[in-house]
């Protein structure tokens, strides 16, 4: 009359072992969950009960208590169904009590007794592995993402009948080649011209810094962050569960884990919480759903036209772009969701967008462009390693372009220094340098630092530091040993702000 | 009561009760016309407050002794220079109105009545929207309320005194009364007006010629406007010069307000910000032109340095030339959208200024010493043994260029320019050609004005 299956309780990506307890006692037939539940598990009650009924099983008439132990931790979502009805067969006798011995048990399960697929399952898979199950029992559906850890087993269900024979076999993960992905994305040798900034997205990439690329509109800035992806390393084992584990936790994984880096380009329409993260959609607000952030995490976050993003908005950005998590409090518990990306931002110098343009004249007011440029600049711009400017192309030069592959040279040097960078800094990449390991790992040169000590003046003491994380970049690229004054001079020019003039100070001001 | 009275002028009336001196202000946004919400209001306040506290500093300690030439009490003219102060701000009364109206009947009080009852004193050159305007200012409360009192620091000067500006003649065509912060510098005054969105060449340029003329001991006047205006009262300051900014507000509302430090260190340097309406008028649009009339007449002469089709350097300009002043213009290449302006001025016959010496030759004055347009005075700021160029033996005056550098610079040109085509014309890869614009740009040679562009800054080596 009692009986114990295990599942997982998710907090952010985080899966925690629940065991899911049924009691079957004498007393008025009644059906109650406690252990915290929420409204999306509390609702399973009658998803389990018709199930269990449309599976041609006999409903036990009993007084029937659910307990998701540990009864302190907040549970929701709704894949407590299948262990609910899996306690239930097994207290009432139906099932044997070691059927799902060993397993992690998740799932959804429709009316007709079907079981369907939920978010989040390679969250619970790897909470299986740390755990030393065996694997998951787990809905059809979600049976390539639960196998996809490796080392774990994936039994899938497709309705509560299949368990009356005993435990189905574990899906065979095949092992299926990755896809060719570098070929499938846009080659940076398609974009005429601009030299400059794609020196900029190579060192962006080799480095893992943010950018942000100002130019005339038509000048090819969304074309050129495209193509950042290309440039970057394929994901490492590690990199692809984390990846893929919050896609899974946003019910956006089809199939096995990702292979090719996240490109998430939000329109400038998000808000806060859909860029950061914040309340899931139906988990009745305790779930958390990662945001675009997280959801690039080891890949690209591509913001076009964000001077036309809100500013508090873009605020959020602040902390996890330098931090590479996001923290979100929530019904009081920190739920922390990962945000190593690659930041790409896209603007126009101006409303207009032809501020100091060589070709057109601007014709915003100065109060139009000095909001605009203290949306841009401020503290998220200090955050922001490169700018990257990118400069109409002549129509001749157009016409006459022919594109040649470029990325995958491109690529190899990326690869290249960021071997460099991994066995000189133990491992993290030169953006996330602090200032004592650059001091270390990225000494300047006499003249070097002449230069930086001229140029940077007007910059915050982060600036200062950017620059240098930039030059080291500059250096590894060119398979220096020394950052040298060339190397600081690009990263200087990679650090200038529009219209930034030492003596009128920002643009036409005093 | 005011006949206009709304639902926010009473708003307003229960914060004046609480000791502060918001009587006028409140009045005067009211009787302007233009609602302000409370918010608004308590945000001004606190620059108010802010500028008020500036005042204590810049205290210059000028008093209206001097009006004691007149023989009625300091606190009558006082209240009458208030009255004449009003009448300027609240009413839409042109310059030669109230300088006549003056010239008629120096009591304010006196004078409002001839013109609401259209004496024939008056009735030759007073209009009849004028009168009306005048009959609304007399059954204003704030009317009865005057005078106030001037924020600190905020002095009070009128046509006939010693300190009113000496070329605003003849006195009948000007406003009688001014406010001062700080004092007007006597002496041969040039105004350097231009746009807004100057070009960083020009504005460069701005900032020399100010200083250029500040060093030859002229007072130089402009609008403390952003761009052109601000660059030139940073010339004068960098070289120790006296400055004047005419403001189009009250000297409680200096705007753009990111210039209000500029403002205090015109008046720490010597020089004064001028207005002809009271300390608490609100710079509406419509005043910056009346104020560049003021700016005509304050100057001897008007050099204008860019400008572009229409705006109020070309306003400045045609005041100027109403007023008989010199006007010249700094000539500038003629698909340039910054020079349009001025070489229209030119084309109409102003005068040629490519420097600080043709300013001087118009007004008649000799130069001083010989001092050609300053090239130095700009970064970079070396610390003593340091050399910026290692390729180069000194620093200074006759350092050469590395040969790659110089003919890099060579290929910049005076407008705004691509990188890749300054790469293209320089034969080489942007990557190189950056490199070195961003030593030329430490050495100020050349500027970026947007991330993508970059330009060449002086004229010689």
């Amino acid at each position: 009359m009692f009986s114990v299956v295990e599942s997982v309780a998710l907090l952010g990506l985080r899966g925690d072992l629940v065991r899911v307890e049924v009691s079957l006692t004498r007393g008025l037939p009644a059906f109650v969950i406690v252990g915290l539940p929420d409204t999306s598990v509390r609702e399973a009650r009658e998803r389990v009960r018709a199930a269990v009924v449309a599976a041609g099983f006999q409903w036990p008439q009993r007084r029937i208590v659910v307990n998701l132990a540990p009864a302190g931790v907040p549970k929701s979502g709704s894949w407590f169904d299948l262990p609910i009805a899996l306690g239930i067969l097994t207290a009432a006798g139906v099932f044997t009590a070691d059927l799902c011995e060993g397993y992690l048990v998740v799932g959804e399960l429709a009316l007709s007794g079907s079981t369907a697929s939920v978010p989040g399952v390679l969250s619970a898979a790897i909470c299986a592995r740390r755990e030393g199950r065996q694997g998951l029992l787990v809905p059809e559906d979600n049976v390539a993402e639960a196998a996809s850890v490796p080392g774990g087993k994936a039994v899938p269900v497709g309705t509560l009948t299949d368990l009356a024979s005993g435990l189905p076999s574990p899906a065979t993960v095949s092992s299926v080649p990755a896809p060719p992905i570098a070929s499938s994305l846009p080659d940076m040798g398609d974009v005429a011209g601009q030299e400059f900034a794609k020196f900029g997205l190579q060192v962006a990439a080799a480095g893992g810094h943010h950018c942000l690329l100002l130019g005339e509109p038509g000048s090819g800035k969304t074309m050129l962050a495209r193509r950042l992806p290309r440039l970057l390393p394929l994901l490492d084992e590690n990199e692809r569960l984390e990846a893929s584990a919050v896609h899974s936790l946003a019910g956006e994984l089809s199939g096995g884990l990702l292979y090719a880096r996240p490109f998430r380009s939000p329109h400038h329409s998000v808000s806060a919480a859909a860029l950061v993260g914040g309340s899931g959609v139906g988990g009745g607000g305790r779930r958390v759903r990662p945001g675009e952030l997280s959801l690039a995490h080891n890949g690209v976050l591509f913001l076009d036209e964000l001077g036309e993003f809100p500013a508090s908005v873009l605020n959020m950005l602040r902390e996890p772009l330098e931090s590479g998590e996001v923290r979100i409090a929530r019904f009081g518990v920190n739920v922390v969701l990962p945000a190593r990306v690659w930041f790409v931002g896209a603007a126009n110098p101006c409303p207009c967008g032809y501020d100091g343009s060589a070709t057109a004249a601007c014709i915003c007011d100065m109060g139009a462009l000095r909001r605009y440029q203290s949306r841009l600049g401020g503290p998220l711009r200090d955050r922001i390693d490169l700018t990257i400017p990118v400069t109409p192309v002549s129509p001749g030069q157009l016409l006459a372009f022919r594109s040649a592959p470029l990325s995958d040279q491109m690529a190899k040097d990326v690869a290249a220094a960021r071997e460099r960078q991994l066995e000189r800094n133990g491992g993290i990449l030169n953006a996330a340098l602090g200032e004592a390991e650059l001091e270390r790992y990225a000494p300047l040169s006499e003249e070097a630092s002449v230069l930086l000590r001229l140029c940077a003046r007007r910059w915050s003491s982060r600036g200062l530091v950017s620059a240098r994380k930039v030059a080291r970049t500059i250096a590894d690229l060119d398979g220096a040993r020394d950052v040298t004054r060339q190397h600081m001079r690009e990263a200087v020019a990679f650090r200038r702000c529009p219209g930034e003039d030492e003596r009128f100070g920002a643009r036409g001001g005093a | 009561m005011s006949e206009t009275g709304d639902g926010l002028h009473h708003l307003y009336r229960d914060r004046s009760e609480s000791g502060e001196s918001t009587e006028t202000r409140t009045g005067l946004d009211h009787k302007i016309g233009h609602g302000r919400n409370r918010a608004a209001q308590n945000s001004r306040d606190t620059v108010y407050a802010e500028q008020k506290a500036a005042d204590q500093v810049r205290n210059t300690g000028m008093s209206d002794s001097r009006s004691s030439a007149c023989s009625a009490p300091k606190d009558l003219l006082q209240e009458d220079s208030c009255r004449w102060l009003y009448l300027a701000s609240c009413t839409r009364l042109p310059f030669q109105v109230l300088g006549r109206l003056h010239q008629v009947c120096p009591d304010a009080l006196q004078a409002v009545s001839l013109l609401h009852a259209s004496a024939p004193a008056v009735s030759s050159f007073v209009r009849e929207a004028d009168r009306k305007a005048v009959r609304r200012v007399l059954h204003s409360q704030e009317w009865d309320a005057l005078p106030l009192t001037l924020p600190q620091g905020v002095t009070l000067t009128r046509a006939g005194h010693v300190d009113f500006p000496a070329s605003l003649r003849p006195v009948e065509d000007w406003p009688p009364v001014l406010t001062v912060a700080g004092r007007i510098p006597s002496g041969t005054a040039v105004a350097i007006v231009g746009m807004r969105k100057a070009s960083p060449h020009g504005k460069d340029f701005a900032w020399r010629l100010g200083a250029a003329l500040a060093r030859q001991g002229l007072i130089v006047v402009s609008g403390l406007a952003f761009g052109i205006d601000a660059a030139a009262h940073e010339g004068v300051l960098a070289a120790g010069g006296k400055g004047v900014a005419i403001m189009a507000g009250g000297l409680s509302r200096i705007t753009p307000r990111s210039h209000f430090r500029l403002a205090r260190r015109l008046v720490e340097g010597g020089g004064a910000l001028v207005s002809h309406l009271l300390p608490d008028t609100v710079p509406y649009g419509w005043r910056f032109p009346i104020r560049n009339r003021l700016i005509a007449g304050l100057a001897d002469a008007v050099v204008v340095v860019e400008a572009a089709e229409t705006g109020g350097a070309l306003s400045t300009a045609r005041h100027a030339r109403d007023l008989g002043r010199e006007v010249l213009a700094v000539p500038g290449f003629p698909d340039d959208g910054h020079a349009i302006g001025v070489n229209q001025l030119l084309r109409d016959g102003a005068g040629l200024c490519c420097g600080p010496k043709d300013v001087m030759e118009v007004l008649g004055i000799r130069m001083r010493e010989k001092v050609r347009v300053q090239h130095k005075m700009r970064m970079p700021v070396l610390q003593p043994g340091e050399s910026f160029l290692p390729e180069c033996s000194a620093i200074g005056e006759g350092a050469g260029l590395a040969p790659e550098w110089a003919f890099v610079l060579d290929q910049v040109y005076y407008r705004p320019d691509s990188l890749e085509s300054v790469a293209m014309r320089s034969n080489c890869s942007v990557r190189e050609v950056l490199g070195i614009l961003i030593e030329l740009e430490a050495l100020g040679q050349v500027v970026f004005p947007s991330p993508a562009t970059v330009q060449r800054l002086h004229g010689a080596p």
